[in-house]
C-alpha cells in the first residue's frame, strides 16, 4: 500500500507539471498561429502536445530523482539539464511530428526561443518559490546545532 | 592551566582547549572527554580501526556493505544501517533515505526543492538528496532540537 502511495504521488506530481507545459506550449503555439494567419490547433498537434509534455517532465524529474551524494558541480550540471532535456524533446517533437510544417521558419525559431525562456523562468520561480521554507529550515539547522558552528573552534561556516 | 566553565540552557555541549602547544597532559584531558563519544569499529585498507562518531559525515549502505564517511577517508563498519539507526540515533544521526544515515552535525545547509525534498549540504562540498518521506521526520527532529 504504501509503494501504491508513493507511485501515486509521484505520477500526481508529473501530471500537473505535464499540465503546466503543455498548457504553455499549446498557448505559445497558438497565438504564434494566430500571428501568422492561422485560426485552430488540430486536435492531433493538441495530443501529440501533451504526451511531449508528460515526456518532458518525466526527463525533468529523472534529473532529479536521484537520492545519491553528488559533488558541488552536479548542482549547477543539473540545473541546466533541467532545461536543456525538455528543449531538445521538444525540438525534436516539433520537427518529427511537424507542427509547423508549411510555415514560416520564423514561426518555429520564435516558438523555440519563448518555449526554452519559459522553462529557464520556471525554474527561477521554482528556486525563489522555495527561498522562505530554505531559510526556515538553515534557522532550525542552526538552533538544532545550538549555534556551535558559528563560534566553534572548527570554525567551518 | 586556567579551566573556565561556561554553563549553556540548550545546544551542543563542547569542550573547547586552547593550548601552545599538545602536551601529554592535555592529551589525557581530550582521551577522557572523549570517552562519551561512541566509537564505531570498522576496516581501513585491510586493518581494524575506530572512529569517533564526531567524525562521521554519513554512513551509506552499497551492496549490503555500510561505509563510514569523514572528511579524510571512507572505512567499511560492521554495522547494518538499522543497527546504526538504533546506536547514533539520539546523537543526531538521522536516517536521511533507504542507504544513507547523515550526521546533522556535518550539515552546512539545507536547501528545500520540488516534491518536499531536502538537499543537504555537507562539510566537505557534497549534497545529500533528502526524499519526501525523510524530509517530513528531519523537519520534526529540528523542530524539537536534542533531546
Amino acid at each position: 500500500m504504501k509503494n501504491w502511495k508513493k507511485w501515486i504521488r509521484a505520477e500526481m506530481d508529473t501530471e500537473f507539471f505535464a499540465c503546466v507545459h503543455w498548457v504553455s506550449l499549446l498557448w505559445c503555439y497558438s497565438m504564434i498561429r494566430w500571428f501568422f494567419g492561422v485560426d485552430g490547433v488540430s486536435f492531433l498537434v493538441i495530443t501529440e502536445m501533451g504526451i511531449v509534455c508528460y515526456l518532458m517532465t518525466i526527463g525533468q524529474r529523472v534529473v532529479f530523482c536521484d537520492e545519491r551524494i553528488y559533488k558541488k558541480i552536479n548542482p549547477i550540471v543539473r540545473n541546466i539539464l533541467w532545461v536543456f532535456i525538455p528543449s531538445v524533446l521538444m525540438i525534436v517533437a516539433q520537427f518529427l511530428l511537424g507542427w509547423f510544417s508549411g510555415m514560416p521558419d520564423v514561426t518555429w525559431i520564435s516558438f523555440d526561443i519563448i518555449m526554452i525562456l519559459f522553462l529557464a523562468v520556471v525554474e527561477v520561480c521554482i528556486h525563489k518559490f522555495y527561498e522562505d521554507d530554505t531559510a526556515v529550515l538553515n534557522d532550525l539547522l542552526v538552533k538544532y546545532q545550538g549555534g556551535a558552528r558559528q563560534d566553534g573552534p572548527s570554525g567551518e561556516k | 592551566m586556567k579551566v573556565s566553565l561556561l554553563k549553556i540552557e540548550e545546544g551542543t555541549e563542547e569542550a573547547v582547549i586552547r593550548c601552545r602547544k599538545l602536551t601529554p597532559d592535555i592529551r589525557k584531558a581530550v582521551l577522557l572527554l572523549e570517552q562519551n563519544a561512541k566509537q564505531i569499529t570498522g576496516k581501513y585498507r585491510g586493518e581494524k580501526i575506530f572512529l569517533n562518531q564526531h567524525e562521521i559525515l554519513y554512513f551509506e549502505s552499497v551492496n549490503e556493505k555500510v561505509f563510514a564517511y569523514t572528511k579524510e577517508r571512507e572505512m567499511q563498519t560492521e554495522y547494518t544501517l538499522n543497527e546504526l539507526e538504533k546506536l547514533l540515533g539520539e546523537d543526531g544521526f538521522f536516517r536521511c533515505s533507504k542507504s544513507f544515515i547523515v550526521n546533522i552535525d556535518k550539515i552546512v545547509s539545507l536547501q528545500s526543492e520540488v516534491g518536499n525534498r531536502i538537499d543537504a549540504k555537507l562539510e566537505n562540498g557534497e549534497h545529500l538528496i533528502i526524499s519526501r518521506r525523510y524530509a517530513k521526520e528531519l523537519r520534526r527532529i529540528l523542530k524539537e532540537g536534542r533531546v
